[in-house]
């Protein structure tokens, strides 16, 4: 030990005597001497280590994790080879959600804003502020609009997301927009417009394939990603359409280059193939079918023949018979894929009802290696009784659609606007998912009524709504905002208020049913301590309905009785609990399955997959007539075209443009991962597939820098130049170009998919059309 | 920093220089203005940095070459959420030690561990209310702070007291001083006002001053 060297000039002349007591004498000291009978042994690392179950929570998926804990910090995260969904598999993202809690970026305690809105100065709040904050904004609101809609809430699924909706029912809003109208609402409001309901594949027997757009060697979904890279080598055919040659293309059998926005001239036209060679199944159709000679007569009286559709596709016509023929000699073991995302086109629907109708006539329905729809384990449920508010008004997107047909441009363009789609144009929304295109243009418009508070919850709408400069001037007009997350969004920091989230390696989450041909609950718990003064929705909408209870001009709009129902049945007798009291409420039918939710992360009531249900005698769909339907009676009722017709595409608005199409790596999920170190490693920006016959006639090199515009705007990036990609379209992964120049790693890097795309958007569902914009490019 | 303020009486740790009360003292009152500068600036922080970041003046002025001028407290408030706790994406100086320490760049690794079980040995443990980490700057400085809390009051100190001491500072001063270059670099790039810069600078030259290797 080396003598001291300091020099005592620099700081003697101080005493620290005053500052010790004002501060370590006064309790403002962060540490305190632990006391003699204190047990210190659980401070102190001792290399114990567990191994806890629980489940992922880096994208939708929620495969199961083992998580290996070694004195309470996360070292790593296993697969559980146990868990039914996901197979013993953990993607590139499920491991890195091992470097999540301790992020440095991450959200530590409230911050409230105290500079202009996005100027980034805020102050620590304690959450007892914070939720008189919101509370107080909230009754502000009420009373200055008078109309507990003008509060929107926006939010994305998870397991915390039923408590956001405690706070979204307790505020008394019908305004709630969720992620699905950028997601796959297309494909629901399609696939049950015609079997009542969505269903799935069964990957894991099928015989043979056809998967349109649906990259699901990149996109991850699990089985289905699982069961297609295992059992496809063994026998399975598959065949699959995408303007791009994707990682799933490689390992297809067949692959067509499809020209975007014209698979469903494809899917009519096999079906003209297998109506005109009587290759359905005359047996389940007699039973089950309706409208079947209504649809029959379409088919052949528009004569969507294989050579008509070749004109549209570019698809040999050949080719078109050959997938049909196959299709109907493999049935009932034949899937069209039904996907995920699919908000591709305007006019989405109705292609996805083609698909449906597809394995309709041929049988392939409810059994093994067929489309199969979703079994489920029932979970007992909570009633918990909000009171009914009399100062509310119908959503913005059901009473929008003037605004909407004079500003969205695909509803003015389209085609076939004008021959059939009703007054309302979003007519089949879901309850609580909105339609996010719609809705931010009633917002900017004020129409029918301004809605000026927004309430986020693991929404980033700035990043994943299309065209950014218009989420902003929505998030302008708000008086207030508040953002529930666990990183500082781009969304976030446009907030007034925001509230850091626990990450899904330190919450209780509560029990969900998925829902599928192997049907499983899950849930979540911690496997370490939170590091910080984070929370989980559960206590944040405990948080925030206790100080709205102490506001009383938040009740008076409703009836003292029912403010009292609210008070037991929500908060005494859930909110008030421990969330644990719950999740074992929700598993009380089945003895035991709490206990092993604990253990294993999941409960199954069977390995098996489940099939057959519908098949049953005298079973209903949930359609109108009760049957699988191919003229469908509430589109009829609606004004809508009961059967599909074919749409042309929208054509470039000059020479030049290319169709603009976005997708998926499997090591990120949409703009929320990108800047995750482990991540960034593998893919540290994006860039632009350009054909190289175009290239070569713009000048564009591999690696050049290139300006891409569209009408809503223009990003820079560099090009990758390809084969694997049409002639007539562009395309680079979302992610990128963020706003942030915080995001240190991907700042700067590549561009912002957000940025680029117009709104525009199904007509039926809402949902927003992602593959309709048109763009031009050029060396930068 | 510059030989001119030298006056050539070294404050040994250990040795015929001893060890007193009033370099206990001293040390104490550094290492806790430095902590208060590090730690989120609310009403109580903020009560005490107006009240005695006068009297160290001395100690600023010989280690930064100049005092830090106290803002405004939102300002500062704002300040240090921008520059310390969350910036649009990223904090642009991370104030745990792991961050620097430990080879992958995250929160609460190995040094947390180290420095949790070397503050328990020491008989100090975190407020669990506090919902921080142990690593954090301003608590590594107030525990530092702290170690001289434990000099016997009564004179004269044991001779040995300073080398005693050094050995209960010096793991996680030690920490400190590995770290303390790459912060006050960040801070110097990234803080809009200078009072940040000061307590960078200084806590830097505070630290190679105590010469802790």
């Amino acid at each position: 030990m080396s003598a001291m060297k300091m020099n005592r000039r620099r700081f003697l002349g101080v005493s620290g005597g005053a500052l010790a007591a004002a501060t370590l004498g006064s309790g403002l000291g962060q540490l305190r001497a632990a006391e003699d009978s204190e047990d210190l042994s659980k401070f102190e690392s001792q290399g114990n280590k567990v191994s806890i179950a629980s489940n992922c929570a880096m994208c939708v998926n929620k495969c199961g994790i083992i998580a290996e804990v070694i004195d309470g910090r996360l070292h790593k995260i296993n697969p559980n080879p146990e868990h039914v969904k996901s197979r013993g598999m953990l993607c590139a993202k499920g491991n890195a959600g091992a470097a999540l809690p301790y992020s440095p970026d991450r959200l530590k305690r409230p911050l409230l804003r105290t500079g202009k809105r996005g100027e980034g100065k805020w102050k620590e709040i304690s959450w007892e502020e914070a939720y008189r904050h919101a509370a107080e904004k909230l009754a502000e609101l009420k009373k200055k609009y008078t109309n507990r809609s003008s509060v929107a809430f926006a939010s994305t699924e998870g397991l915390q997301e039923e408590f956001f909706y405690y706070l979204v029912s307790g505020f008394g809003s019908l305004n709630t927009v969720r992620h699905p109208t950028l997601c796959l609402s297309t494909n629901i409001q399609g696939w049950s417009s015609v079997y009542g309901v969505y269903p799935d594949a069964d990957l894991r027997h099928a015989e043979f394939v056809v998967m349109i757009g649906s990259d699901r060697a990149q996109s991850l979904i699990t089985p289905d990603s699982v069961d297609f890279q295992r059992y496809k080598p063994k026998g399975q055919i598959l065949v699959y359409l995408d303007p791009r040659f994707t990682e799933t293309a490689a390992k297809a059998d067949k692959w067509f280059a499809v020209k975007p926005r014209t698979d469903m001239a494809f899917t009519l036209a096999m079906t003209h193939v297998i109506l005109q060679e009587e290759l359905y199944d005359k047996a389940f159709v007699a039973e089950n079918v309706h409208g079947f000679e209504q649809f029959r007569e379409h088919i052949f009286s528009n004569e969507y023949t294989p050579e008509w559709a070749e004109t549209k596709c570019d698809i040999p016509a050949e080719e078109i018979r050959w997938t049909a023929r196959q299709f109907a000699r493999h049935a009932p073991r034949s899937v069209i894929y039904p996907g995920r995302r699919s908000s591709f086109y305007a006019h989405e629907v109705y292609f996805r009802q083609t698909c449906a109708m597809l394995t309709a006539i041929c049988g392939c329905w409810d059994v093994k290696g067929a489309v199969v729809p979703k079994s489920s384990v029932s979970l007992s449920s909570h009633t918990p009784l909000f009171p009914f508010f009399y100062d509310v008004e119908e959503r913005v997107d059901k009473e929008a659609v003037g605004i909407v047909k004079k500003v969205v441009p695909s509803v003015v363009d389209c085609p076939l606007v004008g021959t059939g789609l009703p007054e309302d144009s979003c007519a089949f929304l879901s309850e609580r998912d909105g339609s996010w295109i719609t809705f931010r243009e009633a917002v900017l418009h004020d129409e029918p009524y301004p809605v000026r508070g927004f309430f986020v919850f693991k929404q980033n709408p700035v990043q994943s709504v299309p065209n950014t400069s218009k989420t902003l001037k929505m998030m302008e007009k708000m008086d207030f905002i508040c953002v529930i997350e666990q990183q500082m969004s781009d969304t976030a920091w446009y907030a007034d208020l925001v509230l850091p989230h626990s990450t899904y390696l330190e919450s209780w989450d509560p029990c969900h049913a998925l829902s599928g041909i192997w049907p499983v609950v899950v849930a979540r718990q911690p496997v370490i301590q939170p590091l910080f003064k984070t929370k989980t929705m559960f206590e944040i909408s405990r948080g925030i309905l206790k100080e709205m209870l102490t506001i009383p001009e938040l009740w008076e709009d409703t009836d003292p009785e029912g403010l009292e129902d609210f008070k037991k049945t929500v908060m005494e007798e859930i909110l008030d609990q421990p969330i644990q009291a719950y999740m074992e409420h929700q598993l009380s039918k089945y003895p035991g399955a709490y206990e092993q939710i604990l253990e294993k992360g999941v409960f199954a009531l069977s390995d098996q997959p489940q099939y057959g249900t519908t098949r049953k005698k005298g079973f209903r769909f949930k359609t109108k007539t009760g049957k699988i339907e191919l003229f469908n009676e509430r589109f009829q009722a609606k004004g809508l075209d009961p059967m599909p017709s074919y749409c042309e595409a929208l054509r470039p608005r000059k020479e030049g443009e290319y169709r603009f199409l976005v997708g998926r790596t499997a090591w990120h999920t949409h703009s929320s991962t990108q800047n995750i170190p482990h991540l960034w490693e593998i893919m540290k920006e994006n860039a632009i597939w350009i054909n190289t016959e175009e290239a070569r006639k713009l000048g564009i090199r591999n690696g050049d820098s290139c300006r891409v515009s569209s009408k809503a705007g223009q990003q820079t990036l560099k090009a990758y130049v390809t084969e694997k990609i049409r002639r007539d379209a562009v395309y680079y992964v979302n992610g990128w170009g963020r706003l942030s120049p915080g995001m240190s790693l991907v700042y700067k890097k590549g561009a912002s998919e957000a940025e680029i795309l117009e709104d525009t958007m199904d007509s039926i569902s809402g949902s927003a059309a992602m593959h309709e914009t048109y763009v031009t490019l050029e060396k930068a | 920093m510059p030989d001119e303020h030298d006056d050539g009486q070294g404050a040994g740790w250990g040795g015929s220089a001893g060890f007193d009360l009033e370099t206990a003292d001293a040390l104490q009152g550094c290492f806790l203005i430095l902590s208060l500068l590090f730690r989120y600036p609310g009403p109580e922080v903020y009560q005490n940095l107006s009240e005695h970041l006068q009297g160290f003046e001395p100690f600023f002025q010989a280690y930064a070459g100049r005092s830090p001028r106290l803002i405004p407290q939102e300002e500062l408030q704002a300040e240090y959420v921008r520059l310390f706790v969350n910036n649009r994406g990223f904090v642009p100086v991370i104030p745990y030690l792991s961050y620097y320490r430990d080879s992958n760049r995250l929160l609460a690794g190995n040094s947390l561990k180290r420095i949790r079980d070397h503050m328990k040995r020491t008989g100090f443990v975190l407020d669990e209310d506090l919902g921080e980490l142990e690593d954090h700057l301003a608590v590594l400085l107030e525990f530092c702070a702290r170690i001289f809390s434990k000099c016997p009051r009564a004179e004269p100190p044991a001779e040995d007291e300073g080398v005693r001491l050094q050995t209960l500072l010096q793991p996680c001063a030690g920490y400190l001083l590995e770290a303390a270059p790459e912060m006050r670099g960040l801070i110097r790039e990234h803080a809009q006002y200078d009072i940040y810069r000061v307590a960078g600078d200084t806590l830097e030259n505070f630290l190679l001053d105590l010469d802790l290797q």
